[in-house]
């Protein structure tokens, strides 16, 4: 007659054969997908009183923070962007990993996911005479500060 | 029973973690020679003496008082782990940028230089 110790170690026995087997079948049919994407230097806003708005000139913010990401006209005054963007996704999908469309018309495949994008900005502007005149330090924004001014341009 | 046990659970261990890591990287690149940038004389160098030094900019802007020349140079390093059920994949894009600003008649004014490319680095989502 079997011991209840005995039949736990059944039990587990079952249990681990039963993943390692649904491991083995379902690999390639359920993938789980985690990506980050990342581009450009970290952004930071000089907190020390070195970007003065009506006194910092173009020379010294490019020796401060070295060239911008992006340069560009805003009407009378120019303006640099330093910018970094971040993306993270998770995905879960669920298919069969082999194209089977010259044999059926029909496919099963479902995938569900979750991104998050974030940009860090610092855009500076400078007027005529290369003085900053205004600045705008944006972190974690869902939009990229360049792309989105001129979005209506393009 | 327990041994049985313990190699069907290293079994289980070992199905899950097999798969493969693949290491990539993209170089769009001719390093700048930093050297060459003491030859240059904000208010007397002229946008021709540039491009005869660095060669074509990757891009010309025109700004509200002349023009920038923005040359990159971009490093992108990707990783890719692929185990049994899960996939890893981590981008990393840097770039070394110089950016030259000219007046309305061609001279330089002012350069700025940020050399980030070789902070790209493989790994991990994290």
């Amino acid at each position: 007659m079997p011991t209840r110790q005995n039949m736990d170690c059944r039990v587990k026995i079952f249990v681990v054969l039963f993943l390692l087997l649904a491991g083995l079948f379902l690999s390639g049919c359920i993938t789980y997908q985690i990506a980050r994407y990342v581009e450009g230097d970290e952004v930071v806003l000089p907190d020390d009183g070195r970007l003065q708005v009506g006194e910092t000139t173009l020379g010294e913010v490019l020796a401060l923070l070295g060239a911008p990401d992006n340069v560009a006209k805003a009407g009378l005054e120019d303006l640099l962007v330093y910018e970094r963007a971040l993306l993270y996704r998770n995905r879960i999908k669920v298919g069969i990993p082999i194209p089977l469309s010259s044999l059926i018309r029909t496919s099963f495949d479902a995938s569900a996911y979750g991104t998050l994008v974030r940009y860090d900005s610092l855009a500076l502007f400078f007027n005529s005479e290369g003085i900053l005149s205004h600045k705008t330090f944006e972190k974690g924004s869902s939009y990229p500060y360049f792309k989105t001014l001129f979005s209506s341009a393009r | 029973m327990r041994p049985t046990i313990n190699i069907l659970t290293v079994l289980l261990i070992a199905s899950l973690l097999s798969g493969c890591i693949v290491l990539g990287k993209n170089k769009q690149f001719q390093p700048f020679d930093s050297t060459e940038l003491g030859t240059l004389v904000p208010g007397q160098t002229k946008a021709t003496e540039v491009t005869e030094i660095f060669g074509a900019p990757s891009e010309v802007v025109e700004l509200a008082n002349g023009n920038a020349y923005v040359y990159k140079r971009t490093v992108t390093k990707g990783t890719v782990c692929w185990l049994l059920l899960i996939t890893f994949g981590n981008v990393e894009k840097q770039h070394d940028q110089l950016v030259f600003f000219f007046d309305r008649n061609d001279t330089l004014t002012h350069y700025g230089l940020s050399l980030d490319a070789d902070k790209a680095e493989y790994g991990l989502p994290r």
